[in-house]
């Protein structure tokens, strides 16, 4: 008997399996968006008050993360980081057991990096873009710098940045399918095991398309949520 | 009382301050007047460290400070002991007026939210925008938002206030309500310093007058002898172009009423102004 050529009730029964992963695929994304917004913010400030050797650093950083492809970044870490960590090793005599690092550390690192380049170009931008006379205004009724900062300039600031950030996170979500290239088990994984026991590869991957999609049709009603909020305050009179 | 002493300004290679000495008694009003470009702005702006001179000293009650070697304490003892209204008003954007008034009460004075609150709704009702205390900057007409900034700036009581052109980015109509308001500090013995188009006002409200031409204080003395009597040929020279050769400051206002500022709220050609549609 031949079997049917594509099985609705096959992507049914495969999609717990599927998205008994999604934890993983969730925690890429969340782990790697809360390190890029702090690697993001203190490399964006840095730039602009172009502290000297750090800008530098950090220009060349970008440059490097914008100018590779995201895949070649993954290897980068996973295969060159536990040299560095090796010739730490050999160089202070430590003994930190290279092959002990779950791949999914691994994944953090580069998806962390890689964002918090795209973090610190939309932060910078929207820095930028805050008028000068409301720092100044900060100044001048003698607040530091960093109050300046953070009660005046950053929460115009991220009124500019939010839609940004939002384009940022749908990139990352999507990115994490990536992460199986060096066997972490995300949904991708669990999709290629499935796929490959089954060989119903179509079905597993329309799952799979769901599921992204579903993801990311979220976060974009959340980002549009928080927008919302941010810019409420100008709207309507305060009550 | 506030002394700036042998001050010098460079943008790049361009010399915007020459030698600047100004004392300011405690008290005393001073207008500064000149052309655009003469560096009044950045006099003012000077004093409060939103620029930093290359040389020279200010004092502000009895300390002094070398503008070459300065602080991050000097900084803040200079602002937190001046304050600044700006030709474009500055508001926080993300504030409300009563909220533009309460954030240098509380985080820089570090007041309770409450005593900060009842200061700042005293200072707004006393520039008579009690009922605006919850709009934003953009629901507020220019002159609105100019009479909160100067709320924003007499809140935090400096010792000194500095005033650059706070009526030259208003629609005419609007610049006597803020004359009125500058009028009132300037009468309640707070030290100002205030650059100003507005010839009649300065006249009027300064116990001196500042002349500046091209980064140097040309000349300086009593509103009459400035005005009616200057005797620089390029204060002479500035003030003929000013007046534009029609009805003249040269004639003191008769009343001293907010009539007066009639003649300023008319567009000034001068100042590439036109009339508003
Ligand atoms: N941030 C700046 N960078 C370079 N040049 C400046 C800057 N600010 C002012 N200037 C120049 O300094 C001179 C004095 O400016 P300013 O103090 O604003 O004059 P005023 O207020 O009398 O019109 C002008 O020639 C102006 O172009
Ligand atoms: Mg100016």
């Amino acid at each position: 008997m031949e079997g049917k050529l594509f099985d609705v009730g096959f992507m049914f029964r495969a999609a717990p399996e599927i998205l008994s992963r999604l934890p993983i695929t969730l925690s890429i994304t969340f782990v790697s968006l809360f390190f890029s917004l702090i690697i993001g913010f203190i490399t964006a400030i840095a730039r602009l008050r172009k502290i000297p050797v750090l800008t530098q650093i950090f220009n060349l950083y970008i440059l490097y993360v914008r100018g590779t492809p995201l895949l070649i970044q993954i290897y980068m870490a996973y295969y060159g980081l536990p040299l560095v960590l090796l010739a730490i090793n050999r160089e202070f005599g430590t003994d930190m057991n290279i092959n002990s690092i779950a791949p999914i550390i691994f994944i953090y690192i580069a998806y962390s990096l890689n964002e918090g380049a795209y973090a610190s170009e939309t932060f910078r931008a929207a820095i930028e873009s805050v008028d000068r006379g409301q720092a100044e205004a900060a100044h001048s009724i003698g607040m530091t710098p960093m109050q300046a900062m953070i009660r005046i300039i950053m929460p115009e600031a991220l009124k500019v940045a939010v839609p940004n950030f939002g384009n940022n996170l749908l990139g990352l979500v999507k990115n994490t399918s990536l992460a199986f290239s060096i066997s972490v088990l995300d949904i991708v994984a669990a999709a290629q095991v499935v796929g490959s026991r089954s060989f119903r590869f179509c079905e597993v991957y329309i799952v799979l398309s769901v599921i992204y999609w579903v993801a990311c049709g979220l976060l974009t009603k959340v980002v549009q949520v928080v927008e919302k909020s941010l810019n409420a305050g100008e709207r309507g009179i305060a009550a | 009382m506030i002394e700036l002493k042998n001050v010098e300004k460079y943008f790049g290679a361009h010399h915007v301050l020459r030698d600047i000495n100004l004392k300011v008694e405690k008290g005393e009003v001073v207008a500064i007047i000149g052309p655009s470009g003469s560096g009044k702005s950045t006099l003012l702006r000077c004093a409060n460290y939103l620029e930093m001179p290359a040389e020279g000293f200010i004092a502000l009650n009895g300390r002094t400070i070398d503008f070459r070697h300065v602080t991050k304490h000097d900084i803040l003892y200079l602002t937190r002991n001046t304050a600044m209204v700006f030709q474009q008003y500055n508001l926080f954007k993300n504030k409300t007026a009563l909220g533009n008034v309460e954030e240098g009460l509380v985080v820089v004075q570090k007041k309770d939210r409450s005593v900060a609150r009842a200061e700042a709704l005293r200072r707004l009702d006393a520039v008579g925008l009690t009922d605006r205390v919850n709009y934003y900057p953009r629901q507020l007409s220019g002159g609105q938002q100019q009479r909160v900034a100067i709320a924003r700036a007499l809140a935090l009581n400096p010792a000194v206030i500095l005033f650059d052109e706070p009526t030259s980015a208003l629609d005419p109509e609007m610049v006597g309500e803020v004359l009125e308001v500058i009028r009132g500090v300037t009468e309640s013995g707070i030290t100002t310093l205030i650059v100003t188009h507005e010839m009649n006002f300065a006249r009027e409200v300064a116990d001196r007058v500042v002349f500046l031409d091209d980064g140097c204080i040309v000349e300086e003395g009593a509103p009459v002898s400035i005005f009616d009597n200057p005797r620089n040929s390029r204060t002479r020279q500035f003030l003929e172009r000013v007046t534009g050769g029609g009805r003249s400051v040269l004639s003191p206002p008769a009343r001293e009423d907010a009539t007066v500022y009639e003649r300023d709220r008319q567009p000034r050609a001068w100042l590439g102004e036109e009339r508003s549609a």
